[in-house]
């Protein structure tokens, strides 16, 4: 009985990974207007249909009895896809954006998710996180790997300046902070002539033991893109961050970020100092957003003070929602569509805030808990 | 005889004003250990007050504490906490949306693990740590509720307001306090339910030992049945001490319940 079970879970599992990595080749595929609209409906009807017979919800429910079937199959998917688009640019580069936006979107969803700390500001994160790998890859010589994680500690360092009065502050007041911080970030890159000014910086490529990621990979008779490197690095990235955050969550760590999120006053009854994971939250946090800033900045080999704008940390925002507040499997599926919709829908390139906008409203109203609404917590796969 | 033991708690003096409400006048009294004593009084006569006074959500204004020989006025409520004191809230505050498990582990923090290490990398020790806590957290809510032990997993959103209270006691006890603070806890219960939830709460005291509590409470039957001693509050300020059947007939008290009689 119990591993019959087991394995149609792990069916059903692998069934929903095999669905979605279908649906993100398609759509990367696809390049009309109208064909992508057409695939576009044609999901979300097959999708709603599923979803009001029930057979979503039970996939769903089955599948998630087997997470890490679910992770490794996620992980295998994203490289397979990127095996199949291997000679083309632009998908590889979109596949490379909507991984290092998972990333991100990770950190924010521990601190905003997880621990219910806000930052509207995780697009300066991100930029705090790109102009230290430009200026260190740029000035000094330090291995590139180490850049990346010094990326993330600039973030997370900066971001401690915002904590003192993060933490005397709630709700819209501690948003504001936020707010205010990342506008500051951006008039302070903008007339820093040093950043680069108005004008932005450039980057040369990743460097990572002797190999130049901007190179195109060859071997023997398989070519590729040379964005086919970043891609792996970043879906590596992406793995450790989601084993971390899941493994955090399944602790008493993560009920200890739910406990000060849902009820601040009960948890410090119970001896939760409160401050103490809104910290541990918050720089962890900003140290993924600062990590998948600094790859980013080196897969696009430009910055400037434009693409860290608050419209930008909305958009973050509205991907965390979009998957479902506190659940990090949304988080992938919303990132794929907040990102790829715009660029591939060319009429929309102008109104992608607009689509914003109303994707979350849409959500909000109907399906308030995210597209993957948040599972109960199980502890290391226990059925406590 | 023996020499009377020093008792587990001692207020002198307490107390709290709130603008020009004295929430709380000079409350001392003195509480030994293993007594059960309810706090009785009209709406806003000071008893949470004291409660949130005791543990720490208000600092007092005057006065002082003492808990287990040691001074806990304007500690913190975690420094409270740690101390041996756990508490009930008058409205729930259970997280709704986590599982009943989840939310009696909320109440176990002093007892678990939160090293970064072991959470993240020590898996299977955790996992011991994990078995450990359902068994306790299922033999405790066992005693309240045969079937909410089989239940720790569902939503607290998804369980009744009785059982959302008896889950509330659960988590205050999973840590083994040495005193619990109740409030109201049969707020919305009818006087059968209860007696019920008291008669668990004195089997709990009596599974565990050395229970001390201090029980906020309107049904004056629960009271007579259940504590050994009781206090009236009015205004802030004790107007009465002893017995259930003395406090009960204490003129003062039930002129605060019931207002001046015109024959006397």
């Amino acid at each position: 009985m119990e591993p019959n079970r087991g394995f149609s879970n792990r069916l059903a599992a692998l069934a929903l990974v095999a669905i979605a990595t279908a649906g993100a080749a398609a759509l990367l595929w696809v390049e009309s207007d109208r064909a992508i609209l057409i695939l576009l409906l044609g999901i979300a009807i097959v999708a709603f249909g599923a979803g009001r017979i029930g057979i979503l919800a039970s996939l769903m429910q089955k599948a998630l009895q087997q997470r890490r079937t679910i992770g490794t199959g996620a992980f295998l998917g994203i490289l397979l896809v990127g095996f199949v688009f291997r000679e083309d640019h632009f998908s590889l580069f979109l596949i490379g954006r909507v991984l290092l936006i998972t990333l991100a979107c990770l950190g924010l969803h521990l601190e905003f998710g997880a621990a219910g700390v806000v930052n509207f500001a995780s697009a300066a994160f991100f930029g705090v996180g790109g102009y230290t790998a430009a200026v260190l890859s740029a000035r000094t010589g330090i291995p590139h790997l180490l850049v990346l994680v010094s990326g993330g500690c600039a973030s997370a360092l900066i971001g401690s300046l915002l904590l003192l009065p993060l933490l005397r502050t709630r709700g819209h007041y501690a948003a504001l902070i936020t707010i205010a911080f990342g506008l500051l970030f951006r008039t302070f890159v903008e007339v820093n002539d040093s950043l680069g000014g108005p004008q932005g910086l450039k980057l040369n490529g990743f460097k990572f033991l002797g190999l130049q990621f901007n190179d195109e990979l060859a071997a023997g008779p398989i070519h590729a893109s040379f964005y086919e490197n970043y891609v792996l690095l970043a879906s590596v990235l992406v793995a450790i961050a989601f084993v971390l955050v899941q493994r955090l969550e399944s602790s008493w760590l993560g009920l200890a970020l739910d406990a000060i999120r849902l009820d601040e006053v009960a948890a410090a009854s119970f001896g939760f100092e409160v401050a103490r994971w809104k910290i541990l939250a918050f720089t962890l946090g900003n140290f993924l957003i600062g990590v998948a800033g600094a790859l980013s900045a080196f897969m696009v080999g430009f910055l400037a003070p434009n693409n860290f704008t608050f419209p930008e940390s909305l958009t973050l925002v509205s991907i965390v929602l979009l998957g479902g507040i506190g659940n990090a499997w949304g988080l992938a599926v919303a990132a794929f569509l907040v990102v790829l919709l715009p660029e591939k829908l060319q009429i929309l390139q102008e109104y992608r805030y607009l689509l914003y906008a109303g994707l979350v409203i849409l959500i909000l109203r109907f399906r308030p808990a995210g597209l993957i609404p948040r599972p109960m917590r199980r502890y290391l796969g226990h059925s406590a | 005889m023996n020499a009377p033991s020093p008792p587990l708690l001692r207020c002198r003096d307490l107390t709290r004003r709130f603008g020009g409400l004295l929430a709380l006048d000079r409350f001392s009294f003195e509480l030994m250990e293993g007594e059960i004593l309810g706090l009785i009084g009209p709406n806003g006569s000071g008893k949470t007050t004291f409660f949130n006074v005791l543990t720490g959500l208000y600092p007092a204004n005057a006065g002082e504490a003492s808990f287990a020989g040691q001074p806990i006025t304007n500690l913190r409520p975690q420094e409270i906490y740690r101390a041996g004191i756990s508490r009930t809230f008058q409205r729930s505050r259970l997280c709704l949306s986590l599982s009943l498990f989840d939310n009696i582990m909320i109440g176990n923090h002093k007892r678990l693990n939160h090293g970064a290490w072991a959470n993240l990398l020590q898996r299977s020790r955790l996992s011991v740590q994990v078995e450990q806590g359902v068994d306790e957290a299922r033999e405790l809510l066992g005693i309240f509720d045969r079937q909410l032990r089989e239940r720790l997993r569902v939503p607290a959103a998804t369980i009744s307001l009785i059982e959302r209270r008896r889950v509330e006691i659960c988590r205050a006890l999973i840590s083994r306090p040495r005193l619990l603070l109740l409030d109201e806890p049969s707020a919305g219960m009818t006087s059968e339910e209860t007696t019920r939830l008291m008669d668990d709460i004195l089997e709990v005291k009596r599974k565990f030992g050395r229970l001390t509590i201090i029980l906020i409470e309107h049904q004056m039957s629960v009271i007579e049945r259940c504590t050994d001693r009781c206090i009236a509050l009015d205004y802030g300020r004790k107007v009465s001490e002893g017995s259930y059947a003395s406090v009960a007939a204490n003129p003062l008290v039930r002129q605060a319940y019931l207002g001046i009689s015109w024959t006397s």
